[in-house]
């Protein structure tokens, strides 16, 4: 958490999100029209909705599409979806700086402490942070907070990219990544096949209808070659798979490399990492392109 | 907290159970002689000429143990259906087990150890495939419409649920034999054990030759006669080559692990080819078979099963059996030098090949298996002296009774000890010892 | 195989058709049920002396209601003519004139049986003209005989009475729907087999007492080429009077086999009669299962026509390996072996074909001739020791084989017959089940034709 005070809008309910993407929208032609200057800074504001809910048939729909068990714990990348909307509200604030529609998903790390339970009420707060270059635009962190009562339960840092947004780099001294190291396939040890429809069906479960995961043609109206996976559909698989049955803490990270086009297939690999034991680390890309989608890790804790 | 059922607590059986015979119909190619057969009809005809070869027409077994990998729902109650529709009396209980390619062997541990225990005097253990008759399931979409439609009470709440269905989801779902857990097929998860291990092409290709070469011998010397019960006009095992060669092997083009760094060497050859067939093995105490006037083939002495973490890498999904064994052999107190015969199931010529390296390699038994060393190596002219799997074809439930009897027949004519090995999906194995009588 | 003409004749109208247009007319036959009368009608017992009053004895002991003299307006079934004492051609004319009357009020299905002595054991010619005269007699009658009728004859070796029990067999084997298809022929019985044997034994109680429904049971039969139609029969059939069966087959043919197994209760032996170890495999099973080896029934046969111009080797070597080789191996085999009872009894399949030749057939008749000659010499050999040798030559049997003959053909083949019908094959069945039975026991290396008085070989 970034020091500086926040400003904090409790919002009565999770907002819908297909409403958020039509703000997005509503906005992002409004600043093409006017063609408004964006002022570049992150707004000093958190959004809050106490008291969310799990719906059980949701969930179960959600598990069963990862192909992991329907417990009554919550999958962590399940409380993600679940907050999602929160933090999307705060990046179709008018004055965020950054377009919402074409952000990139560079990265996701989530620190769970503990199980979740699905009958728990969830507090969830979300606010955006330290925006910073890139070396192909303007990055900034999405925060979540999912508190049950007092206790800090799940907390998720992802990082967006927005492509061709230049900020001044002297002005907020951000650092370029550097770039990509060749890539070298780890051994598989899994193989996804991801069908045309697997983007509508998760966003089916997720409620994330954003079009470049729908069809090839949303996808191409905003400007994508083809449908491509949700990240945190991958997300999820990966953590399911490399701890299908959670029982305390966890900790898991995934970087996104290339988007994974839909319909294809992901080879993976997940090893065991060397003496620590409870890390798993996980790579997925494609055989045939020879190109990363994602490295990740995950540790049980 | 492994299950240490080590030699300090080795069983003591109360009693003996044996092998008395098995029969078996010939396999088929899928989509072969068999296209239109169900698993149904398939056990029947296995089970119908197991009766007729031991004369138990009408009598009351004490239960029937069998399986089938691919089943249809419909068949829920497989077994207890074959025995109703076989020549055994209808009062033979029985169960239907699944433990994927370990089916068959697993019917035959358990049924055994029933019979140990004295909690039956006669048993017949088995297991059936059919990749012809493969269950179809309707889409996901459809089946929740279908679902939705059964649970809907008003006119209204059907038509709604109707207006769910998608064109799409009227296109159904065959099964494939991807792992659940990996998405890759048993093929491509032995490729990556084969590559681990090094197993080369000319090697695969060789056992696949012997496999052929075996089983076609055991046919010519009147073999199977006693083992076999022909069905739907086949006599033989429709994938036997007897005239195949190594220089035909070796045209052959690599079908498994051709994205992998190192090149692919698993072929249509040394591979079995998906099959349909049926096998059984009656199974009695030792006071069941002389009361009866049965013979007795073999003794069935003991069995283990193990499962391997393929899901992380950890280990080759069909390298369980190479774990199974250690504890088997330890809790007999035996090597593979006391055994005569093994037969380790041919899934791939590479299980095969990648399981007898592993138990000569020192460093991987010390750090993967616990042990003090290598376990052993296992002389090729006691392996599959029968034939095996790539040359019988492979209905994945079938393949225990098939191995069970041929070897229980083995040692009743040439004495000793048998060792059996059997890979399963999910990373799963069980081996077992068979002795002569 | 159905005869569609004999359904057809048996219909009122088109029976009434065929009647006036003189053509034949066969008879649906009267075959054996379990538990069936002996007669349900009278039967009529001609001939004089005391073989014939002890006769109509016994049979009057059977609960059969017997006439010594044909009553007007009553109908028989059936009509024994006693001739055991027959010295001159004169002897005749009384009881076959008697049998003349018999014959027109004779019930469908009825049976006329003659009991004489044989012409061999005699060096007195006029006695043997009797004897003989009496055979040709009785062939005749079968001939004229109609509505399923049969004439068959009861020939007397040296000793035997009409009232042996070997002899009494043979009556009520006659008298039964078991011989539905013989008919005019002659069973020589010796009164006197084996001494003490438990056989004969058997046979004197079991027709004093009635014949049990089971008179097979506890015997374990071996049956060759069970998989299907006359063996499957065979196999059946032993198993309806009690036997257990070992149904043999070669392994391509086990599914079938493991079905008849099945459906008689007894278990399939999958081997190939030719192999040499075929007789051991067999005693093994049989030794091992049952203990004691008591019916072989050779039944196995293959056919592989061609003129003799035309045959090759191949051919010639596989119906003569399968059809007698086999036998001939098999049977030293067994006869060697302490399974094999001592009581044991060996049946081999003959044919009409061996009796009397048959075009394209030249292999297939001299194996089955061949069987004919070993069954006479193996039955020398087993004289009055208990074992027995016998052949059956069938004619004509609706099976698939003869299926394949073309339609015509296979009409006229029919009708060949005194019965004007093809027979069954559990026609073929029953007479090896009572050659297998204790009845038989006086019965050795006879070829017993069950063919419905075929013209061919007649």
């Amino acid at each position: 958490m970034s020091g500086t005070s926040r400003e904090e809008v409790t919002l009565p309910d999770v907002p819908a999100l297909p409403g958020l993407y039509r703000r997005a929208l509503a906005l992002a032609a409004r600043r093409t029209m006017r063609r408004a200057p964006v002022a570049l800074a992150v707004p000093a504001v958190q959004h809050r909705v106490d008291g969310v809910r799990v719906d059980l048939l949701a969930l179960t729909r959600f598990q069963q599409l990862l192909g992991s068990a329907a417990r009554d714990a919550v999958p962590s990348a399940y409380v993600h979806t679940l907050a999602f909307p929160v933090a999307m509200s705060v990046l179709v604030r008018p004055d965020f700086p950054l377009p919402l529609l074409g952000m990139v998903h560079l990265s996701n790390e989530v620190r769970q402490a503990r199980r979740i339970d699905a009958s728990e009420a969830l507090d969830v707060v979300a606010w955006a942070e330290h925006l910073r270059p890139h070396a192909a635009g303007t990055q900034v962190d999405v925060v979540l907070e999912v508190r049950v009562g007092a206790d800090l339960v799940w907390t998720g840092r992802s990082v967006y990219l927005a492509r061709g947004v230049r900020l001044d780099t002297a002005g907020t001294g951000g650092r370029r990544d550097e770039e990509r190291p060749a890539f070298t396939a780890p051994t598989p040890t899994g193989l996804w096949r991801l069908g045309a429809d697997t983007g509508r069906r998760y966003a089916a479960v997720s409620g994330d209808w954003n079009p470049i995961h729908l069809s090839p043609l949303t996808a191409k109206a905003l400007g994508m070659k083809t449908a491509i996976a949700h990240g945190m559909y991958l997300a999820a698989r990966m953590v399911d798979q490399a701890v299908p049955a959670p029982s305390g803490p966890l900790h898991w990270r995934i970087d996104f490399a290339t988007p994974v086009l839909l319909p294809g297939s992901v080879t993976t690999s997940f090893a065991r990492a060397g003496d620590t034991g409870h890390r798993t680390d996980v790579v997925g890309w494609s055989a045939k392109r020879r190109h990363p989608h994602f490295t990740g890790w995950v540790r049980a804790e | 907290m492994a299950d240490q059922a080590g030699a300090s607590n080795a069983p003591i059986p109360a009693r003996t159970a044996v092998v008395i015979g098995g029969n078996r119909i010939p396999f088929a190619r899928s989509g072969g002689a068999y296209a239109y057969s169900s698993n149904k009809d398939m056990l029947i005809a296995a089970l119908d000429g197991l009766v007729a070869r031991f004369g138990l027409q009408g009598e009351r077994i004490g239960e029937v143990a069998a399986g089938a990998v691919l089943k249809h729902s419909r068949d829920f109650n497989l077994t207890r259906e074959v025995v109703l529709g076989s020549a055994l009396s209808p009062e033979t209980p029985a169960y239907d087990l699944q433990q994927a390619c370990a089916t068959g062997l697993e019917t035959v541990v358990g049924l055994s150890n029933k019979i140990k225990l004295g909690q039956i005097e006669s048993g017949i253990a088995g297991g059936v495939d059919s990749a012809s008759d493969a269950p179809i399931a309707v889409s996901e979409g459809l089946r929740r419409v279908l679902l939705d439609l059964s649970r809907a009470r008003t006119t209204q709440q059907k038509i709604k649920a109707l207006a769910t269905l998608r064109p799409k989801d009227l296109s159904p779902n065959a099964p494939t034999t991807g792992e659940p857990r990996t998405g890759l097929s048993m093929g491509e998860h032995q490729a990556l054990t084969t590559a681990a291990w090094e197993i080369t092409r000319e090697a695969q290709d060789e056992l696949a030759y012997r496999s052929h070469s075996n089983l076609a011998a055991a046919y010519d010397r009147g073999f199977f006669s006693d083992l076999m019960t022909p069905y739907r006009g086949l006599t033989k095992d429709a994938n036997l080559r007897a005239d195949t060669s190594l220089e035909k092997l070796a045209t052959l083009k690599p079908v498994f692990g051709k994205g992998l760094d190192a090149p692919a060497t698993m072929t249509a050859g040394n591979s079995t080819p998906l099959t349909d067939g049926a096998a059984v093995v009656l199974l009695g105490s030792e006071e069941y078979a002389r009361s009866n006037n049965l013979p007795m083939l073999a003794t069935i002495v003991d069995a283990e099963a193990a499962a391997v973490d393929f899901v992380t890498g950890e280990e080759g999904l069909l390298m369980a059996p190479v774990h199974a064994m250690p504890r088997l052999l330890q809790r007999n107190g035996l090597t593979f030098e006391d055994f005569d015969f093994f037969e380790i199931h041919e899934a791939f010529a590479g299980t095969v090949l990648s399981s007898l390296a592993a138990w000569e390699d020192a460093d991987y038994c010390k750090r993967v298996l616990g042990l003090d060393g290598a376990l052993g190596s296992i002389d090729r002219a006691k392996l599959n002296v029968n034939g095996s799997s790539l040359a019988a074809g492979h209905p994945f439930a079938a393949t225990g009774g098939r191995i069970v009897a041929s070897l229980a027949k083995t040692l009743s004519e040439k004495g000793g000890r048998g060792l059996i090995s059997v890979c399963a999906a999910g990373g799963q194995g069980v081996v077992a010892i068979l002795e002569a009588r | 195989m159905t005869d569609n003409y004999l359904d057809l004749v048996n219909t009122p109208l088109p029976g009434k058709i065929a009647k006036a247009l003189g053509l034949p007319r066969p008879s649906v036959l009267r075959r054996y049920t379990p538990g069936e009368p002996i007669a349900a009608k009278p039967v009529l017992v001609t001939g004089s002396g005391a073989g014939a009053e002890a006769l109509a004895d016994v049979l009057l002991g059977w609960d059969v209601e017997v006439r010594r003299h044909v009553l007007p307006g009553e109908k028989l079934s059936a009509a024994v003519v006693v001739l055991d004492r027959a010295a001159s051609p004169e002897d005749l004319a009384g009881p076959l004139l008697e049998l003349g009357q018999a014959a027109r009020v004779l019930v469908p299905g009825g049976r006329v049986v003659a009991v004489f002595r044989s012409a061999a054991d005699t060096t007195d010619p006029a006695v043997a003209a009797a004897r003989q005269g009496i055979d040709g007699a009785i062939r005749s009658v079968a001939r004229e005989l109609r509505g399923g009728a049969t004439a068959n004859g009861i020939v007397l070796r040296a000793g035997a009475t009409t009232t042996d029990a070997t002899t009494l067999g043979a009556l009520r084997f006659f008298l039964s729907g078991r011989s539905a298809y013989v008919d005019g022929q002659f069973l020589e019985v010796s009164g006197t087999p084996a001494e003490g044997v438990a056989g004969l034994a058997a046979a004197t109680a079991a027709v004093g007492e009635g014949v049990p429904d089971q008179p097979l049971a506890g015997r374990t039969a071996v049956v060759t080429g069970a998989a299907r139609g006359i063996g499957a029969k065979i196999a059946e059939t032993l198993a309806r009077d009690g036997a257990r069966v070992v149904a043999v087959d070669v392994p391509a043919a086990g599914e079938q086999l493991a079905q008849v197994a099945n459906r008689v209760g007894g278990t399939a032996l999958q081997i190939d009669i030719t192999a040499p170890d075929a007789a051991a495999r067999i005693l093994e099973h049989v030794g091992g299962r049952y203990g004691t080896l008591d019916i072989v029934v050779h039944n196995a046969g293959i056919t592989r026509d061609k003129l003799l111009a035309n045959m090759d080797a191949s051919r010639w070597d596989a119906v003569i390996a399968v059809n007698i080789a086999s036998q001939l191996r098999m049977n030293e085999q067994f006869l060697a072996s302490p399974v094999f009872s001592t009581t044991g009894r060996i049946i081999s399949l003959a044919s009409t074909s061996g009796i009397a030749g048959n075009r394209g057939q030249s292999n297939y008749a001299a194996s089955k001739a061949g069987v004919i000659g070993m069954v006479r010499a193996q039955a020398a050999s087993f004289d009055g020791a208990g074992r027995t040798i016998n052949a059956v030559a069938p004619g004509f049997i609706e099976t698939d084989m003869t299926a394949k003959i073309p339609p015509l053909t296979r009409q006229v083949a029919r009708r060949l017959s005194s019965l004007q019908q093809g027979g069954l094959p559990v026609d073929v069945a029953e007479a090896i089940a009572f050659l297998a039975s204790d009845a038989a026991a006086g019965v050795n290396g006879q070829v017993l034709r069950v063919c419905g008085q075929n013209l061919v070989g007649a």
